[in-house]
């Protein structure tokens, strides 16, 4: 999964350093500059092909460009800052974020709980107690939690 | 008596001249009468076969003693039949269109009830057993008419990962862009076996740019170098 919100960081980051404008660099790549300011803000996701050729032209690897072996820094009170939400919440399924579900829980919407409950349920990710975390459940989060 | 003769002789040419010159002016106005006779009667001849030709063209005169006039009566006649004509015409029009607006009607009216019926099944997804939306799930894979309407993206997020996967490849054969949905709730296993395949240069015509954000770090560097390797 790819944290497009730090990506487009990134991208921002490099076209800076560069000095180019964002009129400059999407010309060049033949793009709208809509298309590049949305990509620079994690809105949306480049093409593959675009991608290939920021790395070219930033002079970057691509795995540089896409922060692939980052680990993200979380600010458990409001995990979802400066991150694509779906990276996030996938972080936490696998393991690779730890998180106080009872204490975050209220962050993610209702499809991101039922995700996360399901792994909770399933014994994939931990809770610290099990009372503490049923209590921030809604009723019918808690019947699941305990069917 | 020689005389006598010649003034009868003369009285006889002088009545003779006379009678000559009204034969010759009667003569003329005979035949100047029957030229305007015969004028009249080819103009006549000439009306008629106007009025005939009219006639045919559907124009209902008739000649008369006093000259052309409508023949009313044929012409109300022929109005009348062409009104039966224009009125069986937009009745059997109304009626077409009477029954296909009832069967619209219909057919809107199953569908909403269809759509009330899935809407009200979608919001009990949260309450739901893994058993119930795994049911509910098989029911869509097997193309059940009466979850034809449900919102598959409301559901995703309540599915196993195994059933999001089995409609994922459901979807993908299919062609149908169902498929990008399901992606981030299809297993890692499902995905990597899509990207071995795709490497392997069997899905020729598929498009990683909507599934890449959600592969592994691995399963995207495979996509990123087998791409520059193309190059």
């Amino acid at each position: 999964m790819i944290d497009f919100v730090q990506v487009g960081k990134k991208i921002q980051v490099l076209r800076l350093e560069k000095g180019l404008s964002q009129d400059v660099l999407s010309d060049e790549l033949h793009v709208t500059r809509q298309a590049l300011s949305r990509w620079e803000n994690g809105l949306s996701a480049p093409s593959i092909d675009t991608l290939i050729a920021l790395s070219k032209r930033f002079g970057v690897s691509f795995e540089e460009l896409l922060c692939l072996d980052e680990t993200p820094e979380i600010d458990p009170e409001n995990i979802f800052a400066g991150h694509d939400r779906d990276y996030v919440v996938q972080c936490i399924l696998e393991g690779r974020i730890t998180v106080n579900l009872t204490n975050v829980f209220y962050q993610f919407s209702p499809g991101e709980r039922m995700r996360v409950l399901m792994a909770v349920k399933e014994g994939r990710i931990p809770v610290p107690s099990a009372e503490d975390f049923k209590a921030v459940l809604t009723e019918g989060e808690r019947k699941y939690f305990n069917a | 008596m020689t005389d006598e003769l010649k003034d009868l002789e003369k009285q006889m040419e002088e009545k003779t001249d006379e009678i000559a010159k009204a034969v010759s002016e009667l003569s003329e106005a005979v035949e100047k009468k029957l030229d305007e006779t015969i004028a009249a009667a080819e103009e006549e001849l000439k009306l008629n076969e106007a009025a005939e030709k009219a006639k045919s063209n559907g124009f209902f005169i008739h000649k008369t003693a006093n000259g052309f006039e409508v023949d009313t009566k044929a012409l109300e006649e022929s109005l009348t039949e062409f009104g039966d004509k224009i009125a069986t015409k937009i009745n059997t029009a109304l009626d077409a269109a009477a029954k296909s607006f009832n069967e619209s009607v219909a057919a809107a009216q199953e569908k909403a009830a269809r759509k009330k019926k899935v809407d009200k099944l979608a919001k009990m997804f949260p309450y739901m057993q893994e058993e119930e939306i795994h049911d509910i799930a098989e029911k869509i894979l097997n193309g059940d008419e009466e979850l034809k309407d449900i919102d598959i993206a409301s559901l995703l997020p309540f599915m196993s990962p195994a059933d999001a996967g089995a409609l994922f490849e459901k979807s993908l054969e299919a062609g149908d862009k169902l498929y990008l949905d399901c992606v981030p709730y299809v297993g890692e296993e499902v995905l990597s076996k899509l990207v071995d395949r795709y490497v392997a240069g069997e899905c020729p015509d598929l498009r990683m740019d909507g599934i890449y954000p959600y592969l592994s770090s691995k399963d995207v560097k495979r996509i990123f170098y087998y791409e520059l390797g193309k190059e």
